[in-house]
């Protein structure tokens, strides 16, 4: 009986998405909409397209803008924040300007960004590199804004140079905070992606969703939709045991 | 540099008067130019290879006095000299334990690298040396077999001991401690205290001087040759006292000596009569 009852308690966090799958394969077998078409059909296109064709000539482009546009977003982050929360000249010259632009809604730049660099990889990566850079600058800011005068004091009195105490002492003392910011700009990241991709592109994700729906291929824009859904969950569980393990010696503080 | 002025030691004539190595004059110090005095006027010398201990009332200004001694702190007027240079950067033969290890310990580096970040940026020290002194450090506080732990997976009083060995092993003329064994229980605290006399003792020939605050008189007593008992603040000098016990110094026997027994009281006569003081203050 209480075995049962365990048994009933595991399921409970699966037997939602377990019930709205099931519930998608039967509304759409029962009500023959083309716009829904039942599970196992965007299944099939799923494995028709993605196992591999597709994953070469679309995954592949998308993954790598991806990355270069999120590490190079990152970089300029952590290296503008860094530089903002460690010295106050720069802080009060650029900080008014970067809060502007960070109020600025990030799939907004994506017209200004295609006048500017065209339709082509530079436009797609640096719409990625601007949706991403915001968030790790401001935490990285206050990371380093708040790294404990004690901490430099020490680097100091030690005869550390200026350019030393920021690489072992302010940007280490930051890192929990640059570590979730980066976080999340791993979503906005693949947002950017995704959108960036909608306009113009000649191959990627969100060129095969937006070409599968335009000649009314529903079963391959929903596959579309999973691939993303499974792509962003495994950036982040991915990120997540990263930042177990490196950031070890915070979770004691 | 300082490094490069002459020892003044070298140069002293045989039976000549040796010009000490540290210098305080005057020192004022206000946090905010509208703010109360902290410091007033304190002044004070200290000779190579002198222990002194500094004492005085919670928030009188200790922590602060240490803080200008080492060039961390600018004095709002007079000066820290240093064998006859004035010191307005942290010199590189000074040292300071902060008095708050939690805030002065990198809990990212182990307990390993914590002791070494004083030399990593060093290119005049060999790897091997390095490595030497940090062993040696480290087990000289008696922290051996903990090399890879990191801060936060420490007791206090072992952060506390990380944080000195960190000073010993950049091996400084000069050490100033901020109250470094607050922390530790009364055993591990006699422990540390006759280490410490044991690591003056092995650089006696190189000079080591040592600056202690400590807010616990014996302590002060045990330790130092010269005991500096500040007032309250804004804090000066109230009273210097010498401290004539034999070496080797034991935990039992020299706190039971009559010459232990009379400097103690003393300074209880010290401190008790500036509180007297500041009691009938009000009425005046
Ligand atoms: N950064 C600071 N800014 C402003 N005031 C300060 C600062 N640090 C210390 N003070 C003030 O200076 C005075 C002396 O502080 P300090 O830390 O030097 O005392 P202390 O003698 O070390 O005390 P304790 O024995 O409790 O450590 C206190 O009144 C404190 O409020
Ligand atoms: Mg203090």
């Amino acid at each position: 009986m209480t075995r049962l009852r365990a048994v009933g308690r595991s399921l409970l966090p699966i037997g939602l998405p377990i019930l709205l799958l099931v519930g998608w394969e039967i509304g759409g077998r029962i009500l023959g909409n083309v716009y829904l078409p039942p599970l196992s059909s965007v299944l099939g296109t799923l494995r028709e397209d993605w196992l591999f064709e597709h994953t070469l000539s679309d995954l592949l482009p998308s993954l790598q803008r991806f990355v270069i546009g999120y590490l190079a977003g990152s970089a300029l982050g952590v290296v503008l924040g860094i530089a903002i929360g460690s010295s106050r000249r720069v802080a009060q010259y650029i900080g008014p300007t970067l809060e502007f632009l960070r109020a600025l809604p990030a799939v907004a730049i994506i017209p200004v960004a295609v006048l500017a660099l065209g339709l082509g990889d530079s436009m797609r990566i640096s719409v990625i590199m601007f949706g991403v850079l915001f968030p790790v600058l401001v935490n990285t800011t206050t990371g380093a804004r708040d790294c404990r005068q004690e901490r430099i004091d020490v680097a100091r009195m030690y005869g550390l140079s200026r350019l030393a105490i920021i690489r072992r002492v302010v940007l280490p003392s930051a890192f929990p905070l640059i570590s979730a910011g980066l976080r999340v700009a791993l979503p906005i990241a693949l947002i950017m992606m995704v959108v960036s991709e909608l306009v113009g592109g000649q191959n990627g994700v969100g060129f095969y969703l937006l070409s599968s729906q335009s000649v009314f291929n529903i079963p391959a824009m929903f596959a579309a939709l999973i691939l993303l859904g499974v792509l962003g969950n495994l950036v982040n569980a991915g990120y997540a045991r990263l930042e177990d393990r490196w950031l070890k010696w915070a979770r004691n503080l | 540099m300082a490094t490069d002025f002459p020892r003044l030691t070298d140069l002293a004539e045989p039976g000549a008067v040796v010009p000490p190595i540290l210098n305080v004059t005057e020192l004022r110090k206000r946090y905010q130019a509208d703010g109360p005095l902290v410091c007033d006027r304190l002044s004070f010398s200290v000779n190579q290879g002198d222990f002194v201990a500094i004492i005085g009332p919670s928030g009188c200004g200790k922590s602060t006095l240490l803080r200008m001694i080492c060039g961390l702190l600018p004095p709002t007027s007079g000066e820290v000299s240093l064998r006859g240079q004035r010191i307005d950067a942290p010199p590189p033969e000074m040292a300071l334990v902060f008095q708050d290890y939690t805030r002065s310990l990198f809990p990212w580096l182990t307990v390993e690298r914590n002791v070494k970040f004083p030399l990593a940026e060093r290119g005049d020290i060999t790897k091997a040396e390095k490595a030497e002194r940090v062993a040696e450090a480290i087990k000289t506080v008696g922290l051996a077999g903990f090399e890879d732990y990191h801060p936060g997976e420490l007791s206090g009083g072992m952060q506390q001991r990380v944080a000195i060995a960190r000073a010993l092993a950049f091996r400084p003329q000069i050490l100033l401690l901020d109250e470094p064994f607050a922390s530790v229980d009364a055993l591990t605290k006699e422990g540390l205290e006759d280490t410490l006399l044991a690591v003056r003792e092995r650089f006696a020939d190189s000079g080591m001087t040592m600056l202690l605050v400590t807010h616990d008189i014996d302590e002060a007593i045990y330790l130092a040759d010269r005991i500096l008992v500040l007032s309250k603040p804004p804090c000066h000098v109230a009273e210097e006292l010498m401290v004539d016990l034999p070496h080797p110094k034991n935990q039992v026997s020299t706190r039971g000596m009559p010459e232990f027994q009379r400097i103690r009281a003393r300074i209880h006569d010290v401190m008790g009569l500036s509180a007297q003081r500041d009691g009938s203050q009000p009425a005046a």
